[in-house]
């Protein structure tokens, strides 16, 4: 045993003399560290790369005033927003979010049509704010001072461009988002009153949008199968649409053959 | 006390080794490639102050992905299993801080995190999770020896001939 391991070191010297004299010694080192190096670089950099792509991009130092739209009615009612004609033929109600990501596309999608509607009469379309992902932007809180804010608008007369610029400059889920001034200037800017600065800075509202959350909540979840509430929710004449992925929906609203 | 032969225990810490580097790798990589979403985990801890917040939510998943690395990679097997036990302490102490507090927020641990409905945390499961990733640490910090390894190949280096005494020769 102990001849064998004295045997095996002799001849592992001679190999390591023999490896030594051609390589210099501490090959397997230095290709070991190359190797680890590139691997952690490839690593951190591709990781770097991925994130600064998916980066939320920083919001400017003002809302951008969206332009204005065809002129339509607007009536606080409640914790809703009432647009178009009480006597219009159809109803549509919109359950939404300012910072959910479904909301901007459904906005960006839908709003010229439904706004068009609320400005001819054709449809009622009431605008229900609500905050379920408060927790959800930085500093947490955007959904509830948006959607009390857009009350504030809309008692101070400037209700479609500020929810309209809401909308068109919506801050990133998880990134940063607008302030109480920026949404204070944006009002102001749009020709609300004093009345609207110290709407939104007391935020009295915040109850309120919590209180219209919970009922909204309970309400959707109470008419559809699976119990749940989501936003954006639309709702025709009562009905829950269940797919606004096309506008189908909105055509068979306003042609009427929803009813 | 069960004692495993060589053979096996070299096998044994490389599955270890290799499941650890995974659990890592993943977890960097989701945290990573959602920026947004992992300074909301980050926030929702409410521990850290605001300027700390983006370079946590950066470095936090980097660190995963160096460590994943190399344990892939097999090198340095024992610090790097130190440092992965204490980054495993120190996510577990934010997790259980968390609890104490009555937060209810999910840990973030492998994406998503942030605020969740009260009553639908998972700070038990999510705790345990995590102790069974610090055995898999501990059991590399004590015995760091794993086949597939660079450290292994180094120690059979015949040039340098790094603790060469009682390795098998071939």
């Amino acid at each position: 045993m102990s001849a064998e391991r004295t045997q095996d070191k002799r001849a592992r010297e001679g190999a390591q003399a023999v490896a030594a004299a051609r390589s210099g010694g501490g090959s397997r080192m230095v290709i070991a560290g190359v190797a680890i190096i590139v691997a952690l670089i490839v690593v951190v950099g591709g990781a770097l790369f991925f994130q600064h792509r998916n980066q939320p991009q920083n919001l400017g130092p003002a809302i951008p005033v969206a332009a204005a739209g065809p002129q339509y009615p607007v009536a606080v009612q409640g914790d809703s927003i009432v647009t178009g004609s009480p006597q219009a033929p159809v109803t549509i109600d919109i359950y939404e979010d300012f910072l959910c990501p479904h909301c901007g596309q459904f906005e960006h999608t839908y709003h010229p049509q439904l706004a068009q509607a609320a400005a001819d009469g054709k449809a009622k379309v009431v605008y229900h704010p609500v905050a379920i992902l408060d927790s959800r932007s930085v500093p947490p809180g955007y959904s509830t001072l948006a959607a009390g804010a857009t009350l504030c608008a809309a008692n101070a007369g400037v209700f479609p461009r500020f929810h309209d610029s809401l909308f068109t400059s919506q801050p990133v889920e998880g990134g940063p988002s607008w302030t109480a001034a920026q949404l204070q200037q944006l009002g102001t800017a749009l020709g609300a009153g004093n009345g609207f600065t110290s709407c939104v800075q007391n935020g009295a509202n915040q109850q309120r949008i919590a209180t219209a959350t919970d009922n909204a909540s309970n309400y959707i979840s109470g008419l559809r199968s699976d119990h749940l509430f989501g936003t954006p929710t639309v709702l025709v004449n009562g009905k829950i649409v269940s797919d606004i992925s096309t506008g189908l929906w909105l055509d068979q609203a306003l042609s009427g053959a929803n009813r | 006390m069960l004692r495993l032969s060589r053979p096996v225990a070299d096998g044994v810490g490389t599955v270890v080794r290799l499941g650890l580097a995974a659990v890592f790798l993943v977890s960097g990589a989701v945290k990573i490639i959602d920026p947004a979403q992992t300074r909301v985990a980050v926030t929702a801890y409410e521990l850290l102050p605001q300027n700390l917040i983006g370079p946590v939510a950066t470095g936090l998943p980097l660190l995963e992905l160096v460590l994943g690395t190399l344990l892939v990679a097999g090198a340095f097997t024992r610090w790097v299993a130190l440092a992965s036990g204490l980054l495993l302490v120190v996510l577990m102490a934010g997790m259980v801080q968390a609890w104490a507090r009555g937060l209810s927020i999910d840990c973030g641990c492998f994406g998503g995190g942030g605020a969740v409905a009260p009553g639908s945390t998972r700070y038990p499961q999510e705790l345990a999770r995590d102790i069974g990733f610090e055995l898999l640490a501990l059991w590399l910090l004590v015995r760091p020896r794993t086949a597939l390894s660079v450290d292994g190949w180094l120690r059979a280096d015949p040039d340098t001939g790094w603790g060469g005494a009682g390795y098998p020769a071939g």
